[in-house]
């Protein structure tokens, strides 16, 4: 329940009550000062009425009693000597009246001389007889006025019971009455009977003579201290109020002439007000029920009225809690639905109005958050952050609930930074220039400044920001606050300096990839000359050597070959560490590779003793699988396995080669039974130069070839697993990606080629072959090779220029090109020989120390007959010179 | 029952004019319909009057009770008792036992402090044991009787002890050469006339006198005063001492003179009311009548209180109405004097108050220590003699 209802609902039950109760306290208050009045009125009123009918009532009474007294006086009076007679009337005068207690006659001297008492009183008329009763006053009083007196309220010796007595002269005697007050009080109460009134009679001291409680007139009460009674017996009828018998009474008190007594007529002034009271008493009911009813209605209606508030503030605060529309409620009031269909309105336009704010806000916000590599920070004139992006929460790692409201950004300045700034600011100002001033000075008086400022992130971390600093104004010009935009700028410098260094690295890369080009290509050519006659030495049909000769050419052989293989591993290690070495992917059939590879290390095989086996489990050799390979490498990859299975296998051992397919790839497997690896080994097998503790043994190694391998096979989309067992054995796997089987390996397995072995099959060959070739061993090395085909004219070009004006001038059927030459490139000659259409036709062998496998590429794509690296392989050029030559004749 | 509850002055004038009534009544009327019943800021002070106010004794319990309540009207008149307004409850013991316990018993269960009452011997003696039982002080104004004295109870009294007084009017009689007596006494009241009686007959024996005889008769319907007149002449003694009421008294006198006009009678205090001479006549002319109060009194105080007496009753005041007055007094010097104690203590450690005639002492069983004194009547009127 909120305030607004409770109090209104008090409002209604306070009009309730006032509603409900004022109407009938004013009927009631009116009828009040209608009807006391008119009851008092009436009250005194009936009491003159019956104080008059008694005081008549007692005046006929008491006359009565005289009459009766005063005939038996006049009796008396005639006959002085009727006392007897008298004495026989008394009885039966007592008799007849219950109102008299005793009747007799005194004498002249006020002595009893006749006497009755009634039997019952108890009491006997010879003790009454002689009695003097002359100190009584009104008998005195009756002798000197000489007429009926009466007396007040007395204790009568005759009797015996308090009395008012009569007494009536009659000569010299006296007749006398004593009145019962007890039946006199019977008498009065019987005149007020069945009515609260109360009837009293005093005597003329006020002592009760009737009463309605007789013992009061027996037992002599006075009344002469009430003002009425006084009043009364002093000759003033009156009505007032006065207490009797501890009663409050209304009283009429009316003097009884003439004997001087007082009639007293008093009702209960309850009894008088009854109708008062008893209306009182049903206004009181009216009115306790119209409270209850207007407690109840007003509770009701407050209850029903302030739930319709309630409902409606419910209503308003849970739409507004919700930010929704005002729902549809129905009010059992006009005006309650008069309000809500104005509120809804009013909701509606706020609604429309909030999400036109709330999308210019989501649109700023998402302005803000979306760059989140923009750090916006806003503040208030004083520093106090007023807006924290995303970009901020993300630079700075607070939240924008930390931030806002709570922190200045000498949160998260440095502050040797702020302090360095302060002192060049405060030098610049003249004066001292502290705290968020630092930032915010240049921007207050210029109106923007951006620099860059180093701060510190939640977690302590440093970066560097390039911020931008400006200003926000009113439109009236007052400072409104600053608007900071911040760049990281460390990962640019980062950047920057790893591009630096990249470049750096790169050219390094490159100059160790030159040097290593430069090297190959400087080493290969002296090893072309120690190899080239080498060959021929053992080879020279002219002087065949003996046979230590033949063995020590051997032993210069094998150590050149390796020196040269050495050379091509270290280029590829180099190639892969840069990223250079490249494979060119094609379907290969593996039967032809895998004997090949196996008559590449027959030599090895030999040389290690140890027995090589090759396994193809698919089939029967009528369909043998294909792999996505490069075929060089892969023959590379196999070589350097078998190699090493032979170089590293115990003496006798076995190298076994198998080719195993597996579903989609094809797995290739080399066994040795050599001495295995620890796993120790195993974790270091393919870092390079690494030979696993062999470096000391005396099998030749370089330590790079597992490396290549594993790379190219890599490159080659397989892998390469190993399993070892000390002392057993190693298995290196290699797994490449089957291509369907759609060539008949018989198909290729007579392909023809530059073997060797074919060479013979060839005639001797004939013609001019012009070598173009600036190193002179080089040359030297070619003519005595060439000595072995004594029809063929070699001419040996030293230049470009001179080589491409020999071929103009003889026309070769043969050039064979080094690529390296004094004044000008390989390739220059080959533009050359493209471009003269003379010359254009005559076959090209490259005869190079640059064995980049790039380059071989890019020059047989240019159409050279073959790319011969250097060493050179004596019987390889002689059957390239001869095929060449063949061809050119035949062509 | 009837209560004759004391207004204490509240009434409105008579004379008032039927505006200022009805307005008075509008008033209080609409102040009690509105109120409730009115409520006091002090709880009434409520006392008890136990005594015989109808039959042969009513001259004593009326006048007791007028005595009492003048001397209620005054404190009012000042404003009431310690701060509280009195209101005054009164039964009549009827002079019957029963009845007088059984509206005692009414009086101490309306919560009075106190009872001034009863006012004979006889009734005092029927209410010792219940007054001892509840412990709420008695102040008897006329129960003179000796069974009373040395007693450490709830009952005390501003009359002195019977015996004493009958004593002093032996004295008297025996003085003026009497010898012979014969004592005559009310059976209704044998507390008192025999305490009379016995006193009488003991001192005239003390003297070496004798009592011719002890007669008694008993005050009620059926007695026939000449009979005992008769009895009273036949015993021939020189002198006759009657304890009896005032009424009875005065019928006894009278039948007695009828048949020995000589004969010297004397009447005990109870008999020595304002009543008697009327009631007498001239046969009471040289009757001997031993008073509890001094008729002769000019002090301003009681002069004061007779003329107050004389104007509220219409009659002049009697022992009966000074002792009530001084037992009220007394009450109310003990309720002054109880603010820090009970009343029961207060009323023990009074020794002396200062009654409308004269200074009241007490002995510390609450008994008083009061004068008699003696008197002739002569013409109609009571004349002081000296023993």
């Amino acid at each position: 329940m909120i305030w607004a209802s409770r109090s209104l609902r008090t409002r209604l039950r306070r009009q309730f009550l006032l509603l409900g109760v004022a109407p009938v306290l004013a009927v009631f208050a009116a009828s009040w000062a209608l009807l006391v009045p008119l009851l008092v009125q009436q009250a005194e009123s009936r009491n003159r009425e019956l104080a008059l009918a008694v005081s008549d009532q007692v005046r006929l009474q008491l006359e009565v009693r005289v009459r009766a007294a005063g005939v038996l006086a006049e009796a008396l009076s005639a006959d002085p000597r009727a006392v007897e007679a008298a004495q026989r009337a008394l009885p039966a005068m007592l008799a007849g009246d219950r109102f008299l207690q005793a009747a007799f006659v005194i004498d002249a001297d006020s002595r009893v001389v006749a006497a009755a008492l009634p039997p019952q009183s108890g009491r006997f008329a010879e003790d009454a007889t002689g009695l003097d009763l002359s100190g009584r006053a009104y008998v005195g009083e009756s002798r000197r006025r000489g007429g009926p007196v009466w007396s007040d309220t007395f204790l009568s010796t005759v009797g015996g019971e308090v009395t008012v007595a009569l007494a009536v002269p009659a000569g010299q005697r006296m007749v006398l009455l004593e009145l019962s007050l007890a039946e006199l009080s019977k008498s009065v109460t019987d005149l007020a009977q069945a009515s609260p009134v109360q009837v009293v009679i005093v005597d003329r001291s006020g002592h009760v003579v009737a009463h309605p409680d007789k013992g009061q007139a027996l037992q002599q009460v006075n009344l002469s201290n009430l003002p009425l009674v006084r009043a009364a017996l002093a000759g003033t009828a009156g009505s007032a109020r006065a207490v009797q018998d501890g009663v409050d009474q209304l009283s009429h008190a009316l003097p009884v002439a003439p004997i001087g007594w007082a009639v007293i007529v008093s009702q209960p002034v309850a009894a008088v007000m009854a109708p008062v009271v008893r209306l009182g008493g049903a206004v009181l009911g009216i009115l306790a029920a119209a409270v209850l009813l207007a407690i109840f209605v007003g509770w009701r209606l407050s209850r029903h009225t302030g739930n319709e508030v309630s409902r409606l503030a419910d209503g308003v605060q849970e739409a507004a809690g919700e930010g929704g529309a005002l729902p549809d409620l129905r009010f059992s009031n006009a005006e309650f639905t008069a309000v809500w269909t104005r509120l809804r309105d009013l909701f509606e336009q706020l609604r429309e109005r909030g999400e036109q704010t709330l999308t210019a806000q989501q649109d700023l916000q998402a302005v803000l958050d979306a760059a989140t590599q923009v750090a916006v920070i806003a503040t208030d004139a004083e520093g106090r952050v007023t807006v924290f992006n995303i970009g901020a929460q993300r630079m700075l790692g607070y939240r924008a609930g930390e931030a806002v409201g709570q922190l200045t950004p000498l949160a998260w300045h440095d502050p040797a930074d702020l302090a360095a700034r302060g002192q060049v600011l405060s030098r610049q100002h003249g004066q001292a220039v502290t705290g968020v001033e630092v930032l915010f000075v240049e921007a207050r008086h210029s109106g923007y400044e951006v620099r860059d400022w180093r701060v510190l992130r939640r977690d302590g971390s440093a970066l560097e920001v390039s911020l931008a600093i400006t200003a926000m104004r009113t439109p009236a010009g007052d400072l409104k606050g600053f608007l900071g935009v911040a760049v990281d700028v460390t990962e640019r410098r980062r950047v920057a300096e790893l591009e630096v260094a990249r470049k750096t690295a790169e050219l390094a890369n490159q100059a160790k990839s030159e040097f290593l080009s430069q090297m190959s290509h400087e080493l290969r050519t002296p090893l072309n000359a120690v190899l080239g006659y080498a060959q021929l030495l053992e080879s020279d049909p002219a002087q065949p050597p003996s046979a230590s000769q033949l063995q020590r050419v051997q032993h210069i052989q094998r150590a050149g070959w390796h020196l040269v293989r050495l050379i091509d591993d270290v280029l590829d290690l180099a190639r892969i560490e840069s990223g250079r070495l490249a494979v060119t992917i094609e379907p290969v059939e593996l039967g032809p590779l895998l004997v090949q590879v196996g008559e590449m290390t027959a030599a090895d095989m030999r040389q290690h003793g140890v027995t090589y086996a090759l396994e193809v489990e698919d089939g029967d050799g009528r369909v043998q699988p294909r792999v996505a390979a490069d075929p060089t490498r892969l023959a590379q990859v196999l070589v350097n396995l078998l190699s090493n299975a032979a170089k590293y296998n115990r003496p006798l051992g076995s190298v076994r080669l198998t080719c195993r397919s597996e579903g989609r790839s094809v797995r290739l497997s080399v066994t040795d039974s050599g001495r295995g690896m620890t796993p120790a080994q195993l974790e270091h097998l393919y870092e390079p130069f690494n030979r696993l503790g062999r470096d000391r043994t005396a099998i030749a190694g370089t330590g790079i070839g597992l490396v290549i391998t594993r790379h190219l096979v890599m490159l080659m989309h397989g892998h390469l697993e190993v399993q070892s067992v000390p002392d057993v054995g190693t298995t290196f796997s290699v797994t490449l990606p089957r291509v369907a089987d759609a060539v008949a390996v018989a198909d290729t397995v007579d392909a023809p080629g530059p073997a060797a072995g074919r060479t013979p099959l060839l005639a001797p060959a004939q013609g001019r072959v012009l070598y173009i070739e600036d190193n002179e061993v080089n040359a030297q090395l070619m003519r005595a090779i060439l000595r072995q085909r004594p029809d063929v004219e070699l001419q040996v070009a030293d230049q470009v220029s001179s080589g491409l004006a020999a071929a103009r001038s003889t026309r070769p059927d043969l050039i064979l090109l080094d690529l390296h030459l004094p004044d000008g490139d390989g390739e220059v000659v080959l533009d050359a020989l493209h471009a003269d259409p003379q010359l254009r036709g005559i076959p090209v062998v490259v005869v190079s120390a640059d064995a980049t496998r790039a380059q071989v590429e890019a020059l047989l794509q240019r159409g050279v007959l073959a790319y011969l690296t250097k060493p050179l392989n004596v019987n390889e050029i002689l059957g390239v010179v001869d095929q060449a030559l063949a061809n050119q004749t035949a062509g | 029952v009837p209560i004759f509850k004391l207004d204490s002055g509240e009434t409105i004038a008579g004379r008032a004019p039927a505006r200022s009534t009805r307005r008075a009544l509008l008033l209080s009327a609409g102040a009690a319909a509105l109120l409730g019943t009115a409520c006091s800021v002090n709880k009434p002070l409520r006392i008890g009057f136990l005594g015989s106010t109808s039959g042969r004794m009513t001259d004593l319990g009326i006048g007791a009770r007028n005595g009492m309540q003048l001397a209620v009207d005054e404190l009012t008149a000042a404003g009431g008792l310690a701060g509280r307004p009195l209101e005054v409850l009164i039964r009549d013991d009827e002079q019957n036992g029963d009845l007088a316990r059984q509206r005692l018993t009414e009086l101490f269960d309306a919560g009075v402090e106190f009872v001034i009452g009863p006012v004979t011997s006889t009734m005092a003696a029927a209410v010792l044991p219940l007054v001892v039982q509840r412990g709420i002080p008695l102040i008897s104004p006329l129960a003179g009787a000796n069974e009373f004295s040395g007693r450490v109870d709830p009952f005390f009294r501003v009359v002195s002890d019977t015996a004493s007084s009958a004593r002093q009017q032996a004295a008297a009689l025996l003085g003026r050469g009497l010898k012979r007596v014969v004592t005559l006494g009310d059976a209704k009241n044998p507390v008192f006339t025999r305490n009379w009686t016995g006193a009488v007959a003991e001192r005239f024996g003390a003297s070496g006198s004798s009592v011719v005889q002890a007669l008694e008769f008993e005050a009620a319907p059926g007695l026939r005063f000449v009979e005992v007149a008769q009895r009273v002449v036949a015993a021939r003694a020189e002198c006759v001492v009657i304890a009896a009421s005032a009424a009875d008294s005065a019928v006894l006198v009278q039948q007695i003179r009828l048949l020995q006009p000589n004969l010297m009678i004397a009447l005990s205090a109870w008999a020595g009311t304002e009543e008697l001479p009327a009631l007498g006549g001239r046969a009471l002319e040289g009757v001997l009548v031993t008073q509890f109060f001094d008729r002769f009194n000019a002090t301003p105080r009681w002069l004061d209180f007779v003329a107050r007496y004389q104007q509220r009753f219409g009659s002049g005041p009697g022992y009966p109405a000074m002792n009530g007055y001084d037992a009220l007094q007394m009450g109310a010097a003990a309720v002054r004097a109880a603010a820090s104690g009970g009343l029961l203590a207060a009323l023990r450690q009074i020794r002396a108050l200062d009654g409308l005639q004269r200074r009241l002492t007490f002995d510390e069983f609450g008994d008083c220590l009061a004068p008699t004194y003696l008197t002739e009547v002569r013409d109609g009127k009571y004349v002081a003699v000296t023993a």
